[in-house]
């Protein structure tokens, strides 16, 4: 792929935006000609079946799939209008700017406020000062709704909190990294209901200032916490639309059963 | 998509009852055979615990003496007695009294069984004394100053049956029944005699400083065959009064004691005093030689012993040190009686104590308070019985259980100073070809060597095991590392024996022919190696894409064979400029260092190539089993796979990786094979590279056989063996400890 032929073809308002993108798991090709325009500072929500590509879509945008050597991908990614395939892109930049939570809380079995000055510390090299830093952790706590609960145990490890808490700091600890984009792979279902109504209530609260991409097998939630829906079937993309639209009008037969749980 | 599968719900399968029980009850079997498979591992460990402290137990078992009074009467018994000895079945014993009698007696009942004149002219008996040397000669010396040297023979008589023998003594005149004069006009206060091979001496210490020396040496008639003896005498005055009189067993040293608490040491070549050595403020009361004849032993008037023997200085002159005191009880020390096998020896004080002390052991080691002053005592040869024949006239015969008294915590674990040694050291010499030789049972050089070989090999097998566990886990490819860790976990299995035959006999000898190139490998390969991989990041597309990710170890291989090459072949003028040609000549003439061809660097990489397999199977396991999502937590974050791997990685397996290396250094500290094939077993106590050591677990090997069962040796092989296991069991239950710490910290989720 090069860059520079498609270079016209970027639009700032974007925050995602593909050109025939295709991949492959060996010989198994899970993408098909992905083509995709994602909007800055939208929470748009992807749905579809199992084993229909949206996780693989996803780790495709922070590059993360690539660790395995039998991962071949072509096509076109752009994020906030760079190619991130582009040979004078680093890997590392991508991930910055494209931070990711994942189905299972991972938070890394160090303190809370390891934690979230983890990603910070890597990337400045550990050099803020004391008092920068607690700027950083209350900053990043306070976005994500968490302070307020652990203000006081900032030193506990951050595994003895409670699975909701735990998403939140991995989401709270992606921020002081300062992404444009949130890759979110289904944050909610090892959630309990109380726990994902109050993740879902971050996304809202987030919203704007982060481009939020959210994988999810929970149709209700797509609707309630998106703006825009995608929806994939068999590694392709068969509708991309608002999600009002979506659920009220789906253009394609196969959403349409989708939707109304014919299968899936 | 797929038609939704419209069968009904599944029909729940109904069991008979019997099912059901059957079932319960493989269950509860399986848990019982389990929990039995678990207490059975754990009994059969704390049983070996037990069997080795049973063994080792006796070693530490205070002495004991238990008591008898001989029954009978000896109505024979007239005139006090002047010596006694027994006999090792400790049936007969013989006695001489003061008339100038021989008697042999049994013990059983007192009963006299031959009498023989010892042919003193109607003489008294003025001094009788025995040759603790092998040949037992005893000498008796009149009043006179006439002597006659005689021996006991004893004979076992099975004529009445194996249940009756019966033991026949008899009594021999070696040198002749013919009166010899020893000290003319008498007035005799010290003998000693020493028989050997070569020469037979007798020196006798008169009042007024008088000593005689009664020399005969001996010579072979090459006729006859007859022993021939050329007798001369020596009579040396000298300016105080002697109180006390011995004589070395190579018969090149004289030592007289003196009333003012002083030994004085004599070389007999040149009759002159070399040295005097104060040994107390009190006068020295009894001396004589330990077994070996090398230590003179000296009782003073305060109750103390001296041990003291010749130490050859870098001039090869011989200077008396004092090696160590034996604290008595105060009252003077009337007699001294050394033990026949053993190092050690009996002292009789003038208060009636009877103490036991060991020279090696360095201590006391029984005392035992008589009913009264004994006038002879006789301690059988293998000194495990006492006849004492009190003043008044009844006698008692003492068993004494002391099977192990050279055996102290400070004998094995501390510097010792020995026989024939400049000075206190650490040494490990079990046996040798002589009966009177000391043995040194220092465990501390056996355990420095297993120490030593074990750090060699943990330095050679860390970083490699440790490096490689990381790179297998987390960057190789999942094909490669297929391939990767079942070969090397294969390696484990290498009978050790081979690795030992292969460092001892193929190794060694490569690594001191090409000892450089060993050492420019330590260069070359790392820094080949990082050139390499500096080359192959500015390689372009084309060559990169011949080798996928994680297959680059493939890569690496001919660079890796390519670089030992090129060390070993081409170390030769950087060798001729710096080492003088040869690194190894260089560095025993030039540097000083002494090399052994079996040494640490050998047993460093063999032993180190036994305990690679296992570091890095437990600790790869350990950093693959590292959840995928931590790893992805962080990468998302956008940290690099390095930053990823140091910092979430290997802190979150540190508990698995910390097993990994102290079951490393367990199986390391109880390697043996290897050890004993390629270490070369010299017990010595030196970190350089390139020396041997010997270590516990070889030793074992290396002795067990030879070490006669139930003895001192025996036992403190087992010791050795219980070392070994405490100190694994210490380790493996601090490194669990530390484990439980670590994965507490580190644990996720």
């Amino acid at each position: 792929m090069t860059a520079r032929e498609n270079s016209t073809a970027i639009d700032t308002s974007l925050a995602i935006s593909t050109r025939k993108l295709n991949l492959w798991y060996g010989t198994f090709q899970a993408l098909f000609d992905i083509d995709l325009n994602i909007k800055q500072g939208l929470i748009t929500s992807m749905i579809g079946p199992s084993g229909c590509g949206k996780s693989t879509f996803l780790r495709t945008v922070n590059r993360i799939n690539e660790r395995m050597d039998y991962v071949r991908i072509n096509g076109k990614v752009d994020v906030m209008g760079e190619n991130i395939f582009g040979s004078n892109v680093e890997m590392l930049q991508v991930r910055k700017q494209v931070g990711m939570v994942f189905q299972r809380p991972n938070p890394l079995p160090i303190s809370i406020r390891k934690n979230i000055l983890f990603g910070h510390t890597i990337h400045t090299g550990g050099k803020t000062g004391k008092a920068k830093q607690d700027e950083i952790v209350e900053s990043a706590l306070q976005q994500v709704l968490l302070w307020d609960k652990v203000k006081d145990k900032l030193d506990h490890k951050a595994t003895t909190l409670s699975l909701e808490e735990q998403q939140k700091l991995c989401i709270a600890r992606l921020l002081p990294v300062k992404p444009s984009v949130l890759l979110m792979d289904e944050p909610c279902s090892a959630l309990d209901p109380k726990g994902t109504e109050a993740v879902e209530e971050l996304l809202w609260e987030l919203r704007g200032k982060y481009t939020i991409l959210i994988v999810t097998h929970n149709m209700a939630q797509a609707r309630r916490a998106s703006e825009e829906c995608i929806f994939m079937l068999m590694g392709k993309v068969i509708e991309h639309t608002e999600t009002g639209e979506m659920f009220l009008t789906p253009k394609h037969k196969e959403t349409t059963d989708y939707i109304e749980g014919r299968y899936g | 998509m797929n038609s939704p599968h419209r069968a009904g719900p599944a029909k729940i399968a109904v069991r008979s009852e019997n099912f059901h029980r059957w079932r319960s009850r493989k269950d509860k079997l399986a848990s019982k055979v389990i929990a039995l498979g678990g207490f059975v591992v754990i009994a059969a460990v704390l049983l070996i615990l037990f069997y080795l402290l049973y063994v080792v137990a006796p070693l530490f078992m205070p002495a004991k003496i238990s008591s008898t009074d001989v029954a009978g009467s000896a109505e024979w018994l007239e005139g006090s007695t002047s010596f006694l000895s027994l006999e090792e079945q400790q049936q007969v014993a013989l006695r001489i009294n003061q008339n100038g009698f021989a008697e042999f007696f049994s013990l059983d009942g007192l009963q006299l069984i031959d009498s023989i004149e010892l042919g003193g002219n109607g003489q008294r008996v003025a001094f009788v004394a025995e040759d603790h040397g092998e040949s037992e000669i005893i000498a008796v010396v009149f009043e006179d100053g006439q002597s006659v040297l005689l021996q006991n023979h004893y004979s076992t008589d099975f004529s009445a049956g194996v249940e009756l023998r019966k033991i026949v003594p008899k009594l021999e005149f070696p040198y002749g029944t013919g009166l010899r004069e020893l000290m003319p006009g008498g007035g005799l206060t010290g003998l000693v005699v020493s028989d050997t091979e070569s020469e037979l001496v007798l020196a006798a210490a008169g009042s007024g400083g008088r000593v005689r020396l009664d020399r005969s040496t001996k010579q072979e008639n090459f006729l006859s065959g007859e022993i021939e003896l050329d007798r001369t005498i020596k009579e040396l005055q000298v300016e105080f009064e002697i109180t006390a009189i011995t004589i070395s067993d190579d018969h090149r040293w004289l030592y007289l004691g003196d009333e003012s608490g002083q030994v004085h040491f004599y070389n007999t070549t040149t009759y002159q005093e070399t040295q005097t050595v104060r040994v107390s403020n009190q006068a020295i009361t009894s001396m004589s030689m330990l077994l070996g004849g090398i230590s003179v032993l000296a009782g003073d008037a305060g109750g103390a012993i001296t041990q003291l023997f010749p130490v050859r200085d870098a001039e090869n002159k011989y200077n008396l040190k004092i090696v160590r005191r034996f604290e008595g009880h105060g009252a003077a020390i009337n007699e001294i009686i050394p033990e026949k096998r053993r190092k050690g020896f009996m002292s009789v004080d003038a208060d009636a104590n009877l103490t036991i002390f060991h020279s090696t052991a360095g201590e006391m080691i029984l005392s035992e308070k008589l009913p009264g002053l004994p006038s002879a005592l006789a301690l059988a040869p293998r000194a495990s019985g006492l006849l004492i024949l009190y003043r008044d006239g009844h006698a008692a015969f003492m068993g004494i259980d002391n099977e192990h008294p050279e055996v102290s915590f400070a004998s094995l674990w501390s510097k010792v100073w020995y026989e024939n040694y400049a000075e206190p050291e650490y040494v490990w010499q079990s046996s040798a070809s002589s009966n009177d030789f000391e043995p040194k049972f220092s465990l501390t050089p056996l355990a420095f060597g297993t120490l030593k070989a074990a750090l060699y090999a943990m330095l050679f097998a860390l970083p490699l095991a440790l490096l490689g566990a990381a790179y297998t886990a987390y960057f190789m490819s999942p094909a490669l590392r297929r391939m990767v860790k079942p070969t090397i976990e294969i390696m484990a299995a290498l009978p050790t024996v081979i690795l030992g035959f292969l460092a001892g006999l193929w190794f060694a000898p490569f690594l001191e022919e090409n000892l450089a190139g060993v050492f420019a490998m330590l260069l070359v390969l790392p820094a080949g190696l990082l050139l390499f991989a500096w080359f192959w990041t500015r390689a372009s597309w084309r060559i990169k894409d011949f080798v996928k990710e994680g297959w680059e170890p493939v890569l690496l291989l001919p660079v890796i064979l390519l670089l030992v090459y090129v060390s070993i072949e081409f170390v030769g003028p950087f060798q001729d400029l710096f080492f003088g040609g040869d690194l190894r000549t260089w560095l025993s003439q030039e540097a000083g260092i002494s090399y052994d061809q079996r040494n640490a660097m050998v047993v460093g990489c063999a032993m180190g190539f036994a305990v690679i397999p296992t570091i890095f199977s437990i600790a790869e396991d350990a950093i693959y089993g590292v959840p995928q999502s931590l790893s992805d937590g962080s990468l998302a974050l956008g940290a690099t796979p390095w930053q990823t791997l140091v910092r979430v990685i290997l802190p979150t397996a540190s508990p698995g990786m910390f097993s990994a290396v102290m079951i490393g250094l367990g199986r390391a500290v109880g390697e043996t094979m290897i050890v004993l094939m390629a270490t070369g077993n010299t017990p010595i106590m030196d970190w350089n590279l390139f020396e041997g050591m010997r270590t516990l677990a070889a030793n074992i090997a290396v002795e067990m056989p030879e070490s006669a069962m139930n003895s001192s040796h025996y036992r403190i092989l087992f010791l050795a063996a219980l070392v070994l296991f405490m100190f694994t069991f210490v380790v493996n239950t601090g490194a669990e400890l530390i484990r439980q710490r670590l994965r507490e910290k580190y644990s996720s989720l």
